[in-house]
């Protein structure tokens, strides 16, 4: 019978160290290791990019090898300097941003996702002329917030939701975000 | 006799350890809602978003539904994304800057809300450029696809709460997650394997004290 006591005193205090040590989990995590595992490559799906161009004949991808040797020295080359995607219309959807040639003439084309469709805007104007130097632009994401430039005035822009933001190598130039179902543009330079 | 005492022995042991346990795994508000736990580094976070609808007195917080009712509100308030109470079992509340304030306490008991310097400390644990991946729910099951997906290896699970503006419209559910500090917000982004401080800061808008962010609480040690 001690014997069998024991054994009891022995399981409630396993449960006494073991439980509560689990219970409050210490994080042995090697981060920087984890980080190196993590391989995941999300990119604008191809079929979307075919639809858009069949779209507008006219235009071009931009690809890696358009961009000037310049812009390398600033950015990663494992980066894709020319697409990116986020939510800029507030329906929960990714949409996505892709820089496009249209003759000599650099674009912004915008993929607006909905449940079942797609809808596309070309930027009105060119954003630079792509020369033989190559391309010195790449497109991110601008998130929803304030932003204060000091031109020939200052002046300030604040978007409730998310946008694109072209930049010129490192300079910030462009912001192109959607209000009321239009794409605007806040020029930064 | 002795057969008695060692009864006795092993009813106090397995009360401590059902207690003591119950206590370190989760935290209860005054609603009785449960929120796990996780210690990272000498920190202890909830898990979960704040979704408390009173006071720790028992007074409760004041839900604000319409755009004008949020808009005009003095008091401390909360709300929930488009008032759709579905999100609030995964989202928690979006709660105004007034609730921090207020004296009555909306953390639970031992728990209170983060300031900038429990933030440094851990980003200073983790130790990461890539913080957010660390921080951010694992997978896409609320945060939209991206290519910085992240892997929650620190049990913090942050989510795309989105927020409410001072106008009482909601924004950016799925794709931004927006919490209180006890002087602004930081934020985590679905494209963005970083943690930011940068949207809104009440010491130099008072603007932000109209917002609405969820709340993730840290533990008072």
């Amino acid at each position: 019978m001690n014997g069998l006591m024991s054994r009891f005193v022995f399981f409630a205090l396993l449960l006494l160290f073991y439980g509560c040590k689990d219970s409050s989990r210490e994080q042995i995590v090697d981060f920087k290791r984890t980080i190196l595992e993590q391989k995941n490559v999300f990119t604008v799906p191809k079929k979307l990019k075919d639809n858009f161009l069949q779209k507008f004949p006219t235009l071009e991808m931009i690809k890696k090898e358009d961009y000037s040797n310049l812009f390398w020295d600033f950015y990663d080359r494992n980066m894709i300097p020319s697409e990116c995607y986020t939510d800029i219309n507030n329906d929960q959807i990714l949409d996505y941003a892709l820089l496009v040639k249209d003759g000599d003439k650099l674009k912004l084309g915008i993929i607006f996702s909905s449940d079942k469709d797609y809808s596309y805007w070309i930027s009105p104007f060119s954003i630079e002329n792509v020369n033989s130097g190559g391309v010195n632009f790449c497109v991110s994401v601008k998130p929803a917030g304030r932003t204060d430039v000091v031109k020939k005035a200052p002046e300030s822009l604040v978007i409730k939701k998310n946008g694109f933001l072209l930049r010129n190598l490192e300079q910030d130039s462009f912001i192109f975000y959607e209000t009321n179902g239009e794409i605007k543009t806040f020029k930064m330079l | 006799m002795k057969q008695l005492n060692i009864y006795k022995i092993v009813f106090f042991l397995f009360f401590i350890s059902l207690f003591s346990c119950k206590n370190a795994e989760t935290a209860e508000d005054i609603d009785g809602n449960v929120y796990h736990t996780i210690r990272i580094g000498r920190q202890t976070w909830m898990v979960e978003n704040l979704k408390v609808t009173r006071f720790n007195n028992g007074d409760s917080i004041k839900k604000f539904e319409s755009n004008s009712d949020w808009k005009q509100a003095n008091q401390a308030g909360y709300s929930f994304y488009n008032n759709d109470v579905t999100i609030v079992k995964d989202y928690g509340f979006l709660y105004n800057y007034k609730c921090l304030q207020d004296a009555r306490g909306i953390a639970p008991e031992g728990w209170r809300i983060p300031t900038e310097e429990d933030l440094r400390e851990l980003e200073s644990f983790v130790n990461s450029n890539s913080i957010g991946i660390f921080l951010k729910e694992k997978g896409n099951s609320h945060w939209l696809p991206s290519n910085v997906v992240g892997n929650n290896a620190t049990g913090f699970n942050a989510l795309p709460g989105g927020y409410r503006d001072e106008e009482g419209n909601f924004y950016m559910l799925r794709s931004n997650g927006y919490y209180w500090t006890t002087n602004g917000s930081f934020e985590f982004y679905n494209w963005s394997d970083r943690m930011f401080q940068a949207f809104a800061d009440t010491r130099r808008d008072s603007v932000f004290k109209r917002y609405g962010f969820s709340i993730k609480c840290i533990k008072e040690e």
